[in-house]
């Protein structure tokens, strides 16, 4: 229900997975494919998403540059790309339920999927689940 | 460090929290969209006990506040509610707030948390000479409003009030003022109970809790700031700060139905100069293409700016965005569809009439289904 005191535990953050400081995630299945989505944090925080505006598949999108939006009943916020590539795919799910995003975050809530230009070097300015979990608890101590 | 409501402790632990002028405040239970369907489709609970409650006493008190707002106090009869503005001596609106009338002597008013110090040095100035005590009872009381179809069902014993009326009643043996008033644009009551201090709030805490019990059982929800937002923005009530403000007088709001220039009051003689010659007005805006317009994001008419968003949100029942914008009167004047400038893209939106919804199926004039 509420999350007036919930502990930074309880949210699901997978490993195998990495993470930016913007709350995304990205899955990288091959070389050439990673699927993007926003971590169960950001969807927390989001609550209530009622459209999301997915990429046009074919743009080229950049590392920790806005790719697409999403907004909820009182705010709209930026899906920065984990990676810079190209756009290959997009969720086309969401425009039509975009409450996947809340329910879902990382699996049928994935936003689009990107071909990275830039894979090996990008990697090191994400964070792997654990990290990203001490992020989150830097987070709610500040 | 932000303040907390009395009634703080009963929800702090099921409620997302937000700041909001300087009170920590659920933002929502379960979520808005669920919250706001709930106050529209059943009842709803608010702590709204933030908000600013003024008692103003003595024999002036009539004199005093038929001069300070914009409403006909003295018109009015004991037990009547009124909605109304206080205004500067250029018309622009201090803020909107309710008078309760309970004697000739005898007034509460229930104004914006944000501007309650505001309002009490702008009340004091003008209070120069007369009979008369103004107290502020905020932290001495608290205020709940019951919103929904069903909140008669909850407050069954008060059915008999009508819309915009009040009454003294009793909650073991502590007065309970009961009126029939709210923010949502459905049937609803609010509820101020008197003596309930951060000190001593158990009395405050066992009608909230009491009532939230009866509010579920009639399948309705406690609902926090967020739904309060989309419900009378669904309605067409406007927000002090954001769609009102001083620099906004009640004639550009297309609010003169709460201001009567037949009687003496501060602002008077700028409504009567602007009421043939109103430059903009505060409008409804329905958006299209799936586009949420967000307060100060520009309107265009063609190519010419031509106003600005002052709220703009999702609407759970149109499911669509909708805005508040003040609008130049002579764009007005040519057309009624308009472009919004939503991050770079325009999005087209067109003016609405208030309230947002159809009145036939939702708010408080909805066609009652026996």
């Amino acid at each position: 229900m509420g999350s007036g005191e919930r502990s930074l535990t309880d949210y699901d953050i997978p490993d195998g997975l990495l993470y930016t400081k913007e709350h995304e995630w990205a899955k990288i299945i091959s070389e050439k494919e990673v699927v993007v989505g926003i971590t169960s944090y950001a969807a927390e925080q989001l609550h209530d998403v009622v459209f999301v505006e997915l990429p046009q598949p074919g743009n080229e999108v950049s590392q920790g540059k806005s790719a697409c939006t999403v907004e909820s009943v009182k705010s709209t916020s930026d899906v920065m790309s984990p990676f810079s590539g190209k756009v290959t795919k997009v969720n086309d799910e969401l425009p039509t339920h975009p409450e996947l995003v809340n329910k879902e975050p990382y699996n049928r809530g994935w936003f689009f999927v990107l071909e990275p230009s830039n894979l090996e070097r990008e990697k090191a300015n994400l964070m792997n689940a654990s990290e990203y979990r001490k992020y989150l608890q830097s987070l709610s101590s500040k | 460090m932000a303040k907390i409501t009395q009634l703080y402790s009963a929800y702090k632990d099921r409620a997302k929290l937000t700041e909001f002028a300087g009170y920590l405040m659920p933002l929502y239970f379960r979520g808005i969209i669920d919250e706001t369907m709930a106050v529209r489709n059943a009842v709803g609970i608010f702590d709204v006990s933030h908000m600013g409650r003024l008692r103003v006493s003595g024999r002036d008190s009539s004199k005093f506040l038929n001069r300070l707002l914009t409403v006909n106090i003295e018109k009015g009869e004991n037990g009547k509610a009124m909605y109304g503005f206080m205004c500067n001596q250029q018309g622009g609106i201090i803020d909107d707030l309710i008078t309760y009338k309970l004697t000739d002597e005898l007034y509460i008013l229930v104004v914006n948390c944000a501007n309650k110090g505001k309002d009490l040095d702008w009340m004091n100035t003008n209070a120069n000479g007369m009979d008369l005590r103004i107290e502020d009872m905020t932290d001495e009381s608290i205020l709940l409003a019951v919103q929904g179809p069903k909140s008669s069902e909850v407050l069954d014993n008060f059915n008999y009030l009508k819309r915009f009326r009040f009454d003294l009643s009793k909650y073991g043996n502590d007065e309970l003022m009961v009126a029939r008033t709210g923010y949502t644009g459905e049937d609803g009551f609010e509820l101020m109970l008197h003596n309930v201090s951060h000190q001593n709030p158990e009395r405050g805490l066992k009608l909230y809790s009491d009532l939230v019990e009866k509010v579920n059982s009639k399948g309705g929800l406690e609902a926090g700031l967020g739904a309060r937002d989309t419900l009378r923005l669904e309605a067409g009530l406007p927000l002090h700060g954001q769609d009102i403000s001083e620099d906004i007088t009640p004639v550009e709001a297309g609010m003169t139905r709460f201001v009567d220039t037949s009687k003496e009051y501060i602002g008077r003689e700028a409504h009567i100069l602007q009421q043939d010659d109103v430059k903009r007005r505060l409008v409804g805006l329905v958006a299209y293409d799936n586009c949420i317009p967000r307060p100060h994001q520009k309107v265009y008419l063609g190519t010419n700016e031509v106003g600005m968003v002052t709220s703009g949100t999702f609407s759970p029942v149109l499911k669509r965005g909708i805005a508040m914008a003040i609008l130049q009167k002579e764009a007005l004047d040519q057309s009624n569809a308009f472009e919004i400038e939503v991050r770079g893209k325009r999005c087209k939106a067109e003016i609405h009439q208030f309230p947002f919804y159809d009145a036939e199926t939702y708010g408080f004039r909805r066609k009652k289904l026996d």
